[in-house]
């Protein structure tokens, strides 16, 4: 047996396997970013408050727990709480803030909505879509919550579609 | 009791044949280096159709008792050397003195291990899969710990903490080991999670690292379902050694600049010293080691301190030793690496592989370990010898995650009784019981207990000098909390061929189960956004294994090890895991799996060139993993694994690297995004230079020398390229 040849087969594999090997490397924000600033004091019996991210606009009460993506909780000792949102690409219809209170179930008939992403800035006027774009962070969605404002998911759907 | 009939049937037979022990006489010599005819110290030497084997002494010499008489075939193999046989005419009643000749060779597979069977033997005649590592194989990268050495074992893999032995154990944060840790033949996993505490080994007092393919339950019962690792420590030294090992080094950059996360120099160092001797019928050795490491990553820094002491009284015949270690750390606990917004960015990246979140940053675990272990072996004539330990353990650990404080305090009491009897030529029947207790009181499960109370027989028997069958059963009853009994039978037989000298085929076939730790059944806990709830109503799991192998000294260049082997899981416990999104947690709770299959078939050769200045291995190993109701992989196994270790000798200096792969995983329980969590190969190249004169060796490592960027357990990266000088002193 002639060795050259078994000890050539190891060598030529590692070296393929270290040629050919992609390790971790950098991966860019893809998603959006801003703030939330509050307005009003929140209440007592809050329990968090949180960006949820939707691809269309709610028709029912039910869809409000069909979000995309929920934010960490939101930093109230902040006048503005930044927020990052990691996202697919695609539109995104509807960015509203979300409150909960303390010992309440995670229904939608428990949940108030206190503002959501608009063109203008006023918490409550016609929601504004945002673009995410393939490895790009889309910055400056920047959201008012009113927490003098309050919403139940009805009023919300009332807002929106009129009745 | 019908279900042990046979063998106890066939051990009475055995007993039952005083007249042939008369008809047998002793093999005695010395074995020597053919090149320079300098003794061959712990060379193994049997004579072929008996199950008896002896062990060089310093000077070469051996004993083999009890050997039929007639004309018999002797063999004599060790580490480094061409196994060889010789012809002997055996006379009843005398003793015939012969020498043998053994001639070098890098690539000879004979070397000795113990936990196989329970008792010494040639890895040549072991009818399971093993892997031995040596004091030098052990020291040859500089490791932190033993772990660190073990890694580079054929079909393993460390996946995050949990050590894989041909993919048993997948990924639970240590817990749950699939894998039993031996420190000199006594059960050493934590009794609350079943984790192996790696730094409770004293590193520098191994002098061999055992580890065992395939279902180990019928001998170890629980926690060797998939595999065992024995650390074998040295007994004291003949004269008075002393030892120092300094070692210091530092992490390089990341390979991207926007990983940086400090401009200092990330430094490690450790230092570790012993000393022993024998002082007529005493012997012992102490050692002490302390180590420090700034980490690669955020909160990653670690501060360990090891001591521990053999002490030996009496001779060959008759043995009382008292071992014993404790170990501190405290260290940064980075349970996750942080994702946008959780950490300070740079460069907007969707994550930061070597920071953690702000509210992570000062996470810390603190733990005490510490064992204690007496035992007694005694020689009972020539054919029987006993063997008695008592061990004790604790593992305290606490971790501050915050706002929550976790801790727990496991005590493990644990005893044993063995015989080993040879009551003929051709069996070796090996009698035990052992019985281990785990009180653990933790904040995070609570106050249980655990008992296992259990009995192993195993038989060996030669049948002609070219097959032995080994066959044996334990018999294993786990308590937990005073209630519900569970009993398992673990039965296991194998056979070992021998063609010839240069060849083995071994083929084996098992039952081996798990208990579950108190840690998978209790655990109740909510920390860095992971939720575990507690599962009671867990079964231990069970396992059917088999495999088949063949060993072959081709050349003098090359030998061989394949084996093909396949495990049927049977309520396979694991980590079911799921996000809840709403309430921002990883909801976690143990469960067992119903069916489960891990197969494959894995490679080992070694090579030798140039009159052995240079040498080498591969080890290939493939596996398939299924989780039989789904069809889909179980997670954390990687389906190729490839080990690879080369070494040129060129006078006192040493050049050689070493490289491990595992492939990507094909699947993950956690994170799944492709995009923020990217599954990637392990692909490390390792390099090292040593320099040895006299009794003191230089060494220099680069780890990961092409720093490599890889993860083995979702969002934990792995260490970085660094840098290390080493020196091992003697006197």
């Amino acid at each position: 047996m002639r060795k050259p040849s078994i000890w050539l087969i190891p060598a030529l594999g590692l070296a393929t396997i270290l040629a050919c090997s992609d390790g971790l490397e950098p991966v860019p924000f893809q998603g959006a970013s801003g703030t939330v600033t509050f307005i009003g004091e929140a209440p007592d019996s809050t329990e968090w408050v949180r960006l949820a991210v939707y691809r269309e606009l709610p028709q029912t009460p039910l869809d409000l727990l069909d979000f995309v993506a929920f934010s960490d909780t939101l930093s109230l000792s902040l006048p503005a709480a930044p927020y990052v949102l990691a996202l697919d690409t695609g539109t995104y219809e509807w960015l509203p803030v979300i409150w909960k209170a303390k010992d309440t179930p995670l229904i939608p008939s428990a949940l108030r909505v206190i503002g959501w992403y608009t063109a203008g800035g006023a918490p409550f006027d016609a929601p504004e879509s945002f673009d995410v774009t393939a490895n790009q962070e889309t910055p400056e969605v920047n959201v008012i919550g009113d927490f003098r404002t309050m919403l139940t998911v009805d009023e919300v759907l009332a807002l929106m579609w009129g009745g | 009791m019908a279900r042990y009939a046979p063998l106890l049937a066939l051990a009475a037979l055995c007993a039952a044949s005083p007249a042939a022990a008369q008809r047998t006489g002793e093999v005695a010599g010395r074995v020597i280096d053919a090149d320079d005819g300098s003794p061959v110290a712990t060379a193994a030497v049997r004579a072929l159709g008996t199950v008896t084997t002896a062990f060089a002494d310093d000077s070469g010499r051996f004993v083999l008792r009890g050997v039929p008489a007639g004309p018999r075939r002797v063999l004599a193999e060790r580490i480094g050397y061409n196994p060889r046989e010789v012809g002997v005419e055996v006379i009843a009643g005398e003793r015939v003195e012969i020498e043998i000749a053994l001639e070098a060779s890098a690539v000879a597979l004979a070397e000795v291990v113990v936990a196989a069977t329970r008792h010494a033997q040639s890895a040549m005649e072991s009818p399971v899969s093993v892997s031995i590592l040596d004091e030098e194989q052990v020291m040859l990268r500089v490791p932190d710990t033993a772990a660190d050495a073990v890694a580079y074992a054929p079909s393993v893999q460390f996946v995050g903490e949990n050590i894989n032995i041909r993919g048993s154990s997948g990924y639970s944060r240590g817990t749950g080991s699939r894998v039993l840790l031996l420190i000199d033949g006594a059960p050493s996993n934590a009794g609350d999670s079943g984790a192996i505490n790696w730094d409770l080994i004293p590193l520098t007092e191994v002098t061999r690292i055992e580890v065992i393919k395939g279902a180990g339950s019928a001998l170890y019962g629980t926690s060797a379902l998939g595999g065992v690792v024995n650390i074998v420590t040295a007994g004291p030294p003949r004269d008075a050694t002393a030892r120092i090992r300094l070692r210091g080094g530092f992490y390089d950059d990341p390979p991207f600049s926007d990983w940086i996360w400090s401009n200092q120099t990330l430094g490690f160092g450790s230092v570790e010293a012993s000393y022993g001797q024998w002082l007529g019928p005493f012997g012992f050795w102490v050692r002490g080691g302390r180590w420090i490491d700034d980490g690669y990553r955020i909160n990653s820094d670690l501060e360990r301190t090891n001591v521990a002491f053999d002490f030996r009284l009496g001779g060959a015949a008759d043995t009382l030793a008292l071992s014993g270690t404790w170990a501190r750390e405290d260290y940064g606990a980075a349970l996750l690496w942080c994702m946008r917004g959780e950490c300070e960015d740079t460069g907007q990246l969707a994550f930061q592989p070597l920071r953690v979140a702000f509210s992570a940053e000062d996470d810390r675990t603190r733990s005490d370990k510490g064992r204690l272990n007496l035992t007694h072996r005694r020689r009972w004539g020539r054919r029987l010898n006993s063997f008695l330990r008592l061990s004790y353990q604790q593992n305290d650990w606490k971790s501050d995650f915050g706002d929550e404080l976790l801790g727990s305090v496991a005590d493990s009491y644990g005893g044993e009784l063995r015989f080993d009897w040879e009551p003929a030529a051709w069996l070796f029947l090996t009698l035990g019981a052992d019985a281990g207790y785990d009180d653990v009181d933790a904040n995070l499960f609570g106050k249980h207990d655990m008992s296992d109370i259990a009995a192993y027989f195993q038989g060996e028997f030669s049948i002609g000098s070219w097959l032995t069958l080994t066959a044996g059963l334990r018999e294993d009853a786990v308590r937990v909390d005073g209630a519900s009994y569970s009993d398992q039978l673990s039965p296991r037989v194998g056979l070992v061929l021998a063609p010839d000298p240069r060849t083995r085929v071994r083929a084996s076939v098992g039952k081996g189960f798990r208990a579950p730790s108190i840690a998978e059944f209790f655990t109740s806990t909510q920390v860095g956004g992971f939720l575990v709830t507690p599962n009671d109503s867990l079964r231990p799991e069970t396992s059917l294994a088999g495999e088949v192998g063949i060993k072959r000294l081709v050349s003098s260049w090359l030998s061989l090890d394949v084996a093909g082997f396949i495990y049927d899981f049977d309520d396979l416990i694991v980590a079911d895991t799921t996000i809840d999104r709403v309430q921002a947690t990883i909801d976690i709770q143990f469960q067992n799996k119903p069916e489960a299959r891990v197969a494959g078939v894995e490679v080992d050769a070694r090579l030798s060139f140039f009159r052995d200045k240079l040498q080498g291995g591969v080890a290939y190993t493939y596996l398939h993993s299924e989780d039989k109701a789904t069809g889909e992989p179980l997670p954390y196994r990687p389906a190729n694994l490839v080990t690879a270790t080369g070494t040129l000798f060129l006078g006192g200096l040493e050049l050689g690297a070493d490289y491990r792969f595992a492939s990507a995983f094909e699947a993950v329980q956690v994170f799944t995004d492709p995009r923020t969590d990217p599954l990637v190969p392990m692909n490390v190249l390792d390099l090292r230079l040593a320099y040895r004169f006299g009794r003191q060796t230089i060494r220099f490592i680069v780890d990961n020398s092409t720093n490599y960027a890889y993860t083995t357990i979702e969002r934990n990266m792995e260490p970085i390229r660094r840098y290390t000088a080493a020196l091992e002193l003697e006197f």
